[in-house]
Parts: C-alpha cells; structure tokens; sequence
C-alpha cells in the first residue's frame, strides 16, 4: 500500500460525500461489500477496487469522477523540477498542521525529511524520551505521515527503517487561508495509484 | 416513528424494478384518464372547480418531490443540488398557476398573456441548470454528433410550432411572439436533455434520466398545442392538452422515485 495513496484516503471519502451525497456513498459502499468485502477506506487504498465499482455505477464517466474527487483533495504546481502538491482538503491540511503544531513530532518529521533510520535512532537524534517518544511517532504511522521504506539487519532481526513522506512542507497564509503545500519525495509520487491518475488527467 | 419509516422504505425497495414501473406507468396513465373523463362531465366553469385544484395540487406536489429528493442526497453539489433548482423551477410553475387563477377569478381579467407567464418561463432556466449541473460532472465532452442531433431536435421543435401557426399567426401577432419565446425556451430544454441522455446512456441512472427527458418530451408537446391553440383562440381548460403538464409533471416524480431507487 503506496503511504501517500493511505494518507488521501480518508480525505477521498469526503469528497464523495459532498459531491454525490452521504446516500450514494453508502450505496457505492454496500457495493463494494458486496463484492469485495471491502469497506470504503480500504477500498480506497485498494484503489482499483473503488474504479471498479465506480464504473459499474457511473460507466465510463468514472474517470471523470476520479478526477473531481482528486482536484478537490489537492492541486499540484512544478517548481525548479519539483513537484510541490498544495493540500485543498481541510481534513487533510488539518491533519499536516496539527502535526506540525506540535514540537516534538515536528522535530522528528524535520529529521524524517533527509534521514530513514530506526525508531531508536530517530528519538535519540531528536532528543526525545523514550517513554513518550514512541507513543508520537506511532501517531504520525497511523496518520501516514511517517512510514516505513526500507529494513535494516540487527543481530539477525530485521528493523524497519523509517521516513517522513515529504521531503519539504511550506505553510503560509493567504487571503486569510493556511495553504499548505508539500513536496512528497520521489519514490512514493512515482507508486501512487492517485497521482497516475492526476497524471493521466494532467495530459 | 424511525422503526416505521425504515420498515416501509424497506418494502419500497423490495419491490422488483419492474412490477415498480409498471405500478407507476399505470398510475400515472389511470389519473390522466380518470381526470380527462371527469373534465368531460365537469360542469362548465363559472367558479372555483375541482380541476382548479387538481391543476395547483400536481406541481405543488411534484415539487415537494423534488424538494425531499434533494434532501435526501443532504443537498450535495451534484445530486442535490441540481435536483433542488428542478423543485424550485416546478415552484414557480406551481406560482404561476396560482397567478393564472388569481386573474380568472379575482381580477376576473384574460390571464393569457400575463404576468402568470413570468413564472411559468421561470421553471425553464432552472431544469436547464438541472440538466447542466448534471452534465457538467457526468458528461464526458459532447461529441459533434450529440451537438447535431441535439440541435436539431431544438430547431426541429421551433420549425414545427411556426409551421402550425403560419397561417393563422398574423391575426394575433403579440400571442404569436410569446408562444415562439415559450417554445424556443422549452426548445432549448429538451435539447439539453438530449445531450444528458447521452451523458447517462452507459450509467445505472441512465433510466431515470431517460424518464426525465420522457416527461420534458410531454412538456414540449403540451407548449407547442397550448400555444397554437391561444393563438387561434381555442383552448379551454377542459381541453387535453392540459394532460400533457399533468403527465409530464407525473413522469418527474416518477423520475424522482427511480433516481432514489438506483441510489
């Protein structure tokens, strides 16, 4: 499951909701019990699940769909190269600042930017206790915002190494409103099932 | 009171789809013909009639229709909202009758033209937002084809008004005009409804939509006649061509009904 895919998913279902109503997303979600037995966050992280059922319902117009449910999350703006995504989805933006608010998970998230090592290593780098340390970064796991890329052997056992998912963040106001806008590093926007589809619509 | 609306909600839906249109096709044609009969042994007008409040009572209620179906889909920006503007353009529909017979019977004054008219051209730029709305998010870009076809049946509707009404059109120039501005309008609307049957065509709303463009075709039929008929002079309110309203105002809530169904 591609982490930056997960941390759009719970902001994809609101969208649904808005644009169609809480009746078809629970239609569109009886569907997809039925024959899946996916309920809709999972199925949104199974994204192929959501397109076919989507297509069932909507035909070909599903793409269409798609689309206004991912231009309604976030738009995406090339700078120096680099794709910088700013996060239109209050759920989603709230979620970044709240973590961003908070001092020691923005000290790990900063250190996660440029480093992917282990817990251990993280907490101790950030000079952050233990005792509360690994109940922080569990939160930003649960949330997507810190995830697990690659394994490190340690006296037979194999350690996941942990990164943030961003390689850069910029929260600034304008007109009165936070924009947050992220650059996702490169490996995880080249996997995302979503951003094929920003990609595909782009051209 | 929960319990109870659930457990008939419940049998509404257990009802296959087909016995539930033919329940509704032959309601709808049994009330059109039940209530032509009964216009044809209605005494003749002098005072408020039944018909009269059979007249108000179909769009007041196919608009309240409208009204709860937007509710239900909490008023989000396709589905609900685009059916509320059809419930509000039913409205002014409903108002414009209600202006119709506020100058038969209090101002005792012709309501043909009149300030009624207003209202009733008002229901049409709202199921133009309607189809559009809907269009917008569901259609995929109109092809030259659907833009021909839907064009032609647009021209077609007007050319068929104009050809009834050329022989008789220079004795009452002013009904001539408001009826050509009625009939593009109602034009227009059907040809967009044209294009929305094609947005709709391979989706599971494909039949609601396809009821809805039904019931806009009654509509048109209803304006060219109506219109053809004030400008010879001819129409009465015993006359069937009041059917057509009465069946395509039906033909919504029916719509209504399906589009709830297959969501």
């Amino acid at each position: 499951m591609n982490p930056l895919d997960a941390l759009l998913a719970e902001a994809l279902s609101s969208v649904i909701k808005k644009n169609l109503g809480a009746r078809t997303l629970k239609r569109i979600e009886k569907r997809l019990q039925e024959k899946y037995g996916y309920t809709m966050t999972m199925s949104i992280k199974n994204f192929h699940t959501l397109d076919a059922t989507l297509r069932e319902f909507f035909g070909p117009t599903a793409d269409r769909i798609e689309k206004d449910f991912v231009n309604g999350i976030f738009g995406t703006d090339t700078k120096n190269g680099d794709m910088w995504i700013t996060i239109q989805n209050k759920e989603l933006a709230e979620l970044v600042l709240e973590s961003f608010g908070n001092k020691e998970k923005r000290k790990i998230l900063e250190y996660s930017f440029t480093n992917s090592t282990t817990l251990s290593k993280i907490l101790k780098s950030c000079e952050i206790p233990k005792s509360s340390g690994y109940r922080l970064i569990n939160e930003l796991i649960q949330r997507g915002l810190l995830v697990a890329d690659s394994y490190v052997s340690d006296e037979g056992k194999e350690i996941s190494r942990y990164t943030s998912i961003f390689n850069g963040l910029d929260i600034h106001i304008k007109d009165n409103t936070i924009v947050v806008n992220c650059l996702f590093k490169k490996n995880f926007l080249k996997n995302s099932y979503i951003m094929k589809l920003v990609h595909n619509e782009n051209n | 009171m929960r319990h109870k609306r659930g457990f008939a909600f419940s049998k509404f839906k257990k009802i296959s789809n087909k016995s539930f249109d033919c329940i509704l096709i032959l309601a709808i044609v049994f009330l059109i013909i039940s209530f032509q009969a009964y216009l044809f042994f209605e005494e003749v007008k002098k005072d408020f009639l039944v018909s009269d409040t059979i007249y108000l009572a179909v769009p007041l209620f196919t608009s309240i229709v409208c009204f709860c179906t937007a509710k239900s889909y909490g008023f989000s920006d396709v589905f609900g909202k685009s059916i509320f503007a059809l419930g509000i353009g039913i409205f002014f529909y409903f108002l414009g009758e209600v202006t119709y017979l506020y100058y038969e019977y209090t101002i005792e004054a012709d309501p043909y033209p009149s300030f009624a008219d207003l209202f009733y051209f008002l229901f049409y730029p709202f199921v133009v937002f309607h189809i559009h709305r809907n269009i917008q998010y569901f259609g995929e870009k109109v092809s030259k084809s659907t833009k021909i076809l839907s064009g032609a049946i647009g021209i077609g509707i007007v050319g068929i008004f104009v050809f009834l009404t050329y022989s008789d059109f220079k004795n009452s120039l002013f009904s001539f005009y408001i009826g050509l501005f009625f009939i593009i309008s109602t034009a227009v609307t059907m040809s967009f409804a044209i294009i929305g049957v094609k947005a709709f065509w391979q989706t599971v709303l494909s039949s609601s939509w396809l009821i809805i463009t039904v019931s806009l075709l009654l509509f048109v039929v209803g304006d060219v006649w109506y219109y053809y008929l004030e400008i010879n002079q001819l129409y009465s309110y015993k006359h069937p061509v009041n059917m057509f309203w009465i069946a395509s105002f039906g033909f919504i809530v029916y719509a209504m009904l399906k589009h709830l169904r297959t969501m």
